[in-house]
């Protein structure tokens, strides 16, 4: 049971038309290579497409990806839409935020709000804001302290209903 | 530009066979082994928190033309360039498809008027020299050695 990277990493380089119309062209680089590499590569690569289409381009991506091999068995009754969500302060005064989905019910308070001090709460808290991680902000900011976690639930989609119903 | 932050995501999958993620910033600036050992430390910290189970991480860098570029003419987003590469044997070859493909390096020599693109067009000439320095590879992960084709298609 391990993360398992693809082959390799993926290039996608984004269009807009004269209509607003999206398209893309991908790339697929050896997995091995270094973001700084192929970022410098997808700049060589975006303008030499701009010479060759009169469409716009918008920005690329690189997404290095890794898959479940042998994936573990979910727990029974577990459903993403219930999230666990996060809410950190930053170091320049504003906040960031994820979700975890299926959350467990263990670390609930009764209101719906989630226990800061449980030692799983903590852990969590003391890895995003470990100063040697990376995690940080949508703007680069620093991650310092956990301002609120709650659980809330998304509404299912079509394919999430039951199929028996 | 490059954004100043990476994203780390975590794709979960329940019971039910539904997914969702975790997505996390990161700083741009760190090398893809630093983050995935940052994202390895998260997801063994999560993964008591969630009755879901892991099944996919995706690190993703995201660059953006700032500011936006206005298209340089009207043609079709669906109106694309055909590259095909070659790779060394026995490896399937790879494709590359161009959007918006210009009128300017296709083919006017027959047979393959407005269809072929010309080769031997400098744009063209440019843009193989760049996938080739680049170490493009199909999606197995072998290098692209040369072009062998490349024609004009419109996808409806």
């Amino acid at each position: 049971m391990a993360l398992v990277n693809l082959p390799t990493a993926q290039l996608k380089i984004d269009y807009r038309d004269a209509s607003g119309s999206p398209g893309s062209t991908v790339f697929h680089i050896p997995y091995g290579t270094l973001a700084s590499v192929a970022i410098t590569a997808a700049d060589a690569l975006s303008a030499a497409l701009n010479a060759l289409s009169d469409a716009a381009i918008d920005g690329y991506s690189l997404t290095y990806a890794k898959t479940e091999d042998t994936p573990a068995t979910p727990t029974a009754g577990s459903r993403v839409e219930e999230k666990g969500n996060f809410v950190y302060r930053t170091a320049n005064g504003r906040t960031t935020r994820f979700t975890i989905p299926a959350i467990v019910d263990s670390v609930l308070n009764p209101s719906g709000s989630i226990d800061k001090a449980n030692a799983l709460i903590t852990a969590l808290t003391a890895v995003i804001t470990d100063v040697d991680l990376v995690f940080a902000s949508a703007d680069g900011s620093d991650i310092t302290a956990l301002l609120e976690a709650y659980q809330s639930f998304r509404g299912s989609t079509k394919r999430q209903l039951p199929s028996d119903r | 530009m490059l954004r100043p932050n990476a994203v780390v995501e975590l794709v979960w999958q329940d019971e039910t066979g539904s997914t969702a993620s975790t997505m996390l910033n990161v700083t741009s600036s760190s090398t893809v082994e630093d983050i995935d050992a940052a994202a390895t430390a998260l997801a063994s910290i999560v993964l008591p928190l969630t009755g879901a189970v892991l099944i996919k991480q995706r690190i993703k860098f995201k660059n953006e033309t700032v500011p936006r570029a206005d298209p340089a003419d009207s043609t079709p987003i669906v109106r694309s360039g055909v590259f095909y590469f070659s790779v060394d044997p026995p490896s399937p070859d790879g494709l590359i498809t161009v959007p918006s493909i210009k009128e300017s390096v296709i083919s006017d020599v027959e047979p393959f008027s407005g269809v072929g693109i010309d080769r031997d067009n400098s744009d063209i000439i440019a843009f193989v020299d760049a996938v080739l320095a680049a170490g493009v590879t199909n999606v197995f992960g072998d290098a692209f050695t040369a072009l062998v084709a490349a024609y004009r298609q419109s996808r409806v």
